[in-house]
């Protein structure tokens, strides 16, 4: 839309000044932007969207998702940029408000369970990021015999607590002696008293490694971030209704989609990763955040629109910026991302957090600048081997047929050459275009 | 006539912003314990290409070492169930890589797995190279 504009905008100047072969380029320049992809209008993102983040090896995707939604939400609600590193939210903090006896991180939770108890509780302080770092978790240069991966660090923590604190328990009084102690110091170096005292302390493994992995220093009040009251929102409201992928319910749910992020809410969904062979038994999941909508022509230039899908999600994952990356900023085909949601037992489900009603206004989303299309986008969500075979088929219409062979090129390339020059076609009788005309001669010109 | 140039600048940059397309940073950092966080400056790696792979600029110097370490992980995966979480991260760790969740500077984290003490890799390149093989 805003390149639209300026671009007719310089047209009418260029023409008025008499420099009629520029204001010529400009125009074609603003046409073809408007032919290649979806316009800006069909195209709509989250603004202040948080940083990417990495959970590495360890299943915590559903901490992860709802520490981006907790983060956009304060963001908004207190107007902070969220793309700072010091507005992140720890999500192991987050993890550990799951269980409501104790503060223990578990893997595998339940997003929506989580987003409960956060809305029910009256602690909404977290703990920063940036004080208790989970990428620093592990400390991987500690020689070959020490744990590198975070979940090969679980492990050890979790056998650390099982044996030390029965051991604690059973040892009559003064009589107790720690042998890990060697383990400990040399993990926690500065912490080594703290971490020992969360051995007697804890009540389960889970608990241990919430101490472990957050320092007593960053649960101080005056670092805390504190996410302001919310409602939790839930869609279809109705927990019975179980939707059926297919084009119908694709349509119900990206208008939600599209109502939600033209209000500015990112909004959490779960999708399946892992089919049980043979079977349309879904074994495993991943939580991801939605960010963005836009209609994709089917087989048009945009290039994420395989089997004739018409949309593109952006999604906000949990696995680094090169997932990003690698996946367009995260554009993936709407219709395949959403028939793994549907895949899930519970069907497909948006949940999204807002202010208890009339408290705060929002910001509107903001129309998305074009982006580069890649030459070839890779699937949505990665599945195992055995899963990708029993996948079940996308209930999605077929692609619309090409309109010339020259069409596959251009579209393939998003208009573009490998090194980045503008394609048109100037055929017989006409002036250029983005695409060749069909039954007409024409020329391609790279500029 | 003046503002024609200021015109043409404005409209032709609006028209290659790209800001969804994240483009690779020249350096990452390793992270740093919280305890560290005020005695130690973060480790620095920094980063090329290498065959559309990014990766630390070590293995530019040496080449062959670093594309036969790939290669060997590439072509030999441990087989077994899935596990959860990144599957780029697990398989950079099911295959002897260490993962490292490094860090740009603004704060945006980037998976690397780490196959000789200075060769880092990008996970997920790794991993997309891995896929790419195993489709014929």
């Amino acid at each position: 839309m805003k390149s639209n504009f300026f671009g007719y905008l310089l047209f009418f100047l260029l023409s008025f000044f008499g420099f009629k072969s520029l204001a010529a380029m400009t125009f074609l320049q603003t046409e073809i932007d408007a032919e290649r992809g979806p316009s800006a209008s069909e195209c709509s993102e989250v603004q202040n969207i948080p940083m990417t983040k990495s959970q590495g090896s360890l299943n915590l995707c559903y901490a992860f998702s709802v520490s981006t939604l907790l983060e956009h939400y304060r963001c908004e609600a207190q107007k902070l940029d969220c793309s700072k590193p010091q507005e992140q939210i720890s999500p192991l903090d987050v993890s550990a408000r799951l269980s409501q006896q104790n503060q223990e991180i578990i893997q595998s939770g339940h997003t929506v369970q989580l987003l409960k108890n956060l809305e029910a509780s009256s602690d909404k302080s977290f703990v920063p990021e940036t004080c208790a770092p989970y990428s620093g978790l592990v400390l991987k240069n500690r020689g070959p015999q020490r744990p590198h991966s975070e979940a090969a660090w679980w492990n050890e923590m979790t056998n650390l607590f099982n044996s030390e604190h029965r051991a604690m328990m059973e040892a009559p009084r003064g009589t107790y002696r720690c042998n890990k102690g060697a383990l400990i110091s040399d993990q926690f170096t500065n912490r080594a008293n703290e971490v020992f005292r969360a051995i007697s302390s804890s009540q389960s493994p889970g608990e241990f490694i919430y101490h472990a992995a957050i320092p007593l220093y960053c649960k101080n009040p005056e670092i805390a971030k504190t996410v302001p009251d919310f409602e939790l929102h839930k869609y279809p409201e109705d927990p019975s209704y179980k939707a059926q992928a297919g084009p119908k319910d694709f349509e119900i749910m990206t208008s939600q989609i599209r109502k939600l992020i033209s209000a500015n809410k990112l909004m959490q969904m779960s999708a399946c990763t892992d089919l049980k062979p043979g079977t349309s038994t879904c074994i495993s999941s991943h939580a991801v955040v939605i960010g963005g909508i836009k209609s994709t022509p089917p087989g048009g230039a945009s290039g994420v629109t395989k089997g004739g899908c018409n949309f593109s999600l952006k999604i906000l994952n949990s696995w680094g910026a090169s997932w990003q990356n690698q996946h367009n900023g995260g554009w993936v085909n709407g219709c395949e991302f959403l028939t793994r949601a549907y895949q899930l037992p519970d069907g497909a489900k948006l949940n999204w957090i807002d202010s208890p009603s009339g408290e705060t206004q929002s910001r509107s989303a903001a129309s998305c600048v074009k982006s580069k299309v890649p030459n070839q986008i890779r699937p949505t969500i990665k599945t195992a081997p055995v899963a990708s075979v029993n996948r079940a088929p996308l209930a999605v219409p077929k692609p619309l047929p090409l309109k010339s062979p020259n069409l596959s090129l251009q579209n393939s390339q998003g208009g573009r050459t490998p090194s980045g020059k503008k394609i048109y076609w100037k055929c017989q009788g006409g002036g250029y275009t983005a695409q060749p005309q069909v039954g007409k001669k024409c020329v391609r010109v790279e500029i | 006539m003046a503002l024609l140039p200021s015109i043409l600048f404005i409209y032709f940059s609006l028209a290659s912003a790209n800001p969804s397309q994240l483009s690779l940073p020249e350096e990452l950092f390793l992270p740093l314990p919280a305890e560290a966080k005020n005695t130690s400056k973060p480790i620095a790696i920094k980063i090329s290409k290498l065959e559309s792979m990014s990766v630390s600029s070590l293995c530019l110097e040496d080449r062959e070492a670093c594309l036969n370490l790939i290669k060997k992980m590439t072509v030999f995966e441990k087989e077994g169930h899935r596990k959860p979480g990144d599957p780029a991260a697990n398989f950079c760790e099911d295959n002897h890589g260490i993962l490292f969740i490094l860090n740009d500077k603004k704060g945006q984290q980037y998976n690397f797995c780490q196959i000789s003490p200075t060769f880092f890799v990008d996970a997920w390149d790794l991993y997309s190279r891995k896929e790419k093989l195993k489709t014929p």
